[in-house]
């Protein structure tokens, strides 16, 4: 309330032309919000049901299922870098999951000698796989001061092949992991909630919110938190501060590994059917849902509230889109212009601070 | 080639690399991580305008291609004059189960996605534009 008094008594202190410029400047910096605005206002027009209880549901349970890999990814865009491999891990993840949770009465069962392995060491293993995939990312990043698009490109095409090899175990040869186990789904996708109209809450909206306390407390309250902030805005200065760059940078990328991992994890119950295409472009939503959230690809710059917003706005945004039922080609193109939009407006701000 | 061309081409090979130490520096960032440079000759006007014709596409997308019927749902029963009438299915609805097909000597094992993933009429619910295929065996009884 106070924020918005100061910014109001600004504006009443600038001339005519400032005042212009201050309008502007403000629209285009609010350009997503505004097409957000519009584009729930359309949808609603167009189909009421977008606004029932049932679709606002489906919007926070999509957005709780996305919020891990983004809150991973934006620690790599405070680093000034990014991750390509993050959907091929979610990807890989989603399948080890699947193939140790398929109930022991499925006909093409990956591991017939297995029954349903425990749910904690499962998110164990996963962590464990995210993990060592994102710790090699960071490794190469900050040892030999590769860019991470290379980097993560490079373990996005291996990562991607180890998924494919997987999926042959066994003689499975490349068939979708489905039929799991009816705990693991009770455990993931089943509710402690009451139902709402004929929507129920799922379980995997507990997940997101631990997750993001915990990123919270990481960014926040943390000396690896400060200290990722500190490489993001300035390596030099934070390695003369005593900062250790290799270390943070290599803490940050296997945190992420880890937050793809667990978004493995949930995808595996949510989606049902794990095949190698399960986690495709899922980095793009992430890094366009950073980006909203004011996460900078200058480095430096980020807040868990913000890649918060971000994951839902964008949400929002396609759920609409699927509402309008405009065809999924149109989608992609949608969603390119939408990242588009979000670099620049972040790239404008970068400029006009400067 | 005479020498003055050549000291054409060098001015030019020197005006767009950095050259001191400070202007390497600059046209760098942090270890290497950053993925903007140097800032310069960025139009501000020119990127708003970029930006808004990318909003102004993205609403017209969305204005023009939104379809009130929703999605096609076609069937094919990889059959040569064995046609099932396509459905216009809204988002998160179910399509109506078609008749089975028939066709002699096979016996008609369902519908299934691309993927070759099942389609479960009582549960399953559309979110794009798709195709279901039938899928038949050798009907033993026929035989």
């Amino acid at each position: 309330m106070k924020g918005l008094q100061s910014k109001i008594a600004h504006y009443q202190s600038l001339d005519d032309k400032e005042k212009k410029a201050y309008i502007k400047d403000s629209l285009i910096n609010n350009a997503l919000y505004i097409l957000l605005i519009i584009a729930v206002i359309y949808t609603y027009t167009q189909n009421p049901m977008f606004i029932s209880s049932g679709s606002i549901i489906n919007i926070i349970s999509l957005s709780a299922a996305n919020l891990p890999i983004a809150l991973g990814i934006a620690g790599c865009i405070v680093l000034t870098g990014t991750d390509l491999s993050a959907g091929r891990i979610v990807g890989l993840t989603a399948c080890i999951t699947g193939a140790l949770e398929q109930s022991v009465d499925y006909a093409s069962k990956m591991f017939p000698n297995i029954g349903p392995v425990p749910v904690p060491l499962v998110i164990l293993l996963v962590l464990l796989v995210g993990g060592v995939v994102g710790f090699v990312n960071g490794f190469f990043v900050a040892k030999f001061s590769l860019h991470p698009f290379i980097v993560t490109l490079a373990t996005q095409l291996i990562v991607y092949g180890l998924l494919l090899i997987f999926l042959t175990i066994n003689g499975n040869n490349g068939q979708p992991l489905s039929g799991l186990d009816q705990g693991f789904n009770d455990f993931v996708k089943g509710t402690i909630f009451p139902k709402i109209g004929n929507a129920t809450i799922p379980n995997y909206i507990i997940f997101a919110l631990v997750v993001t306390v915990i990123m919270w407390v990481v960014w926040n309250k943390t000396s690896f938190g400060k200290n990722m902030f500190a490489v993001g805005s300035n390596p030099e200065a934070a390695n003369v501060s005593g900062v250790n760059v290799m270390k943070t940078i290599i803490g940050v990328h296997t945190l992420a590994g880890a937050m793809y991992g667990l978004t493995g994890f949930i995808e595996s119950s949510r989606i049902g059917s794990n095949s190698a295409s399960t986690g495709q472009n899922y980095e793009s939503d992430a890094i366009a849902a950073c980006v909203i959230g004011g996460v900078s690809f200058v480095g430096g710059t980020g807040k868990i509230s913000g890649i918060v917003l971000g994951v839902f706005l964008l949400r929002i945004i396609f759920v609409a889109l699927q509402f309008l039922a405009i065809n999924q080609n149109m989608q992609y193109i949608i969603k390119g212009c939408i990242i588009l939009i979000a670099c620049s407006i972040d790239m404008r701000k970068y400029l006009v601070r400067k | 080639m005479n020498t003055e061309d050549n000291k054409d081409i060098k001015d030019q090979t020197e005006a767009r690399l950095p050259e001191t130490d400070e202007e390497i520096q600059k046209s760098k960032r942090g270890f290497g991580l950053g993925i903007y440079g140097d800032k310069k000759r960025i139009s501000l006007r020119l990127l708003d305008g970029f930006i808004v014709l990318l909003i102004i596409c993205i609403a017209a997308i969305m204005f023009f291609f939104s379809r009130d019927g929703g999605y096609e749902v076609s069937f094919d029963t990889q059959v040569p004059g064995l046609e099932i009438e396509s459905q216009d299915v809204g988002f998160g609805k179910k399509v109506e189960r078609p008749e089975d097909p028939e066709l002699p000597g096979y016996r008609f094992e369902g519908w299934y996605l691309e993927n070759g993933y099942p389609w479960d009429f009582d549960t399953d619910t559309v979110a794009n534009d798709m195709k279901l295929y039938a899928r038949f065996s050798l009907d033993p009884d026929s035989v």
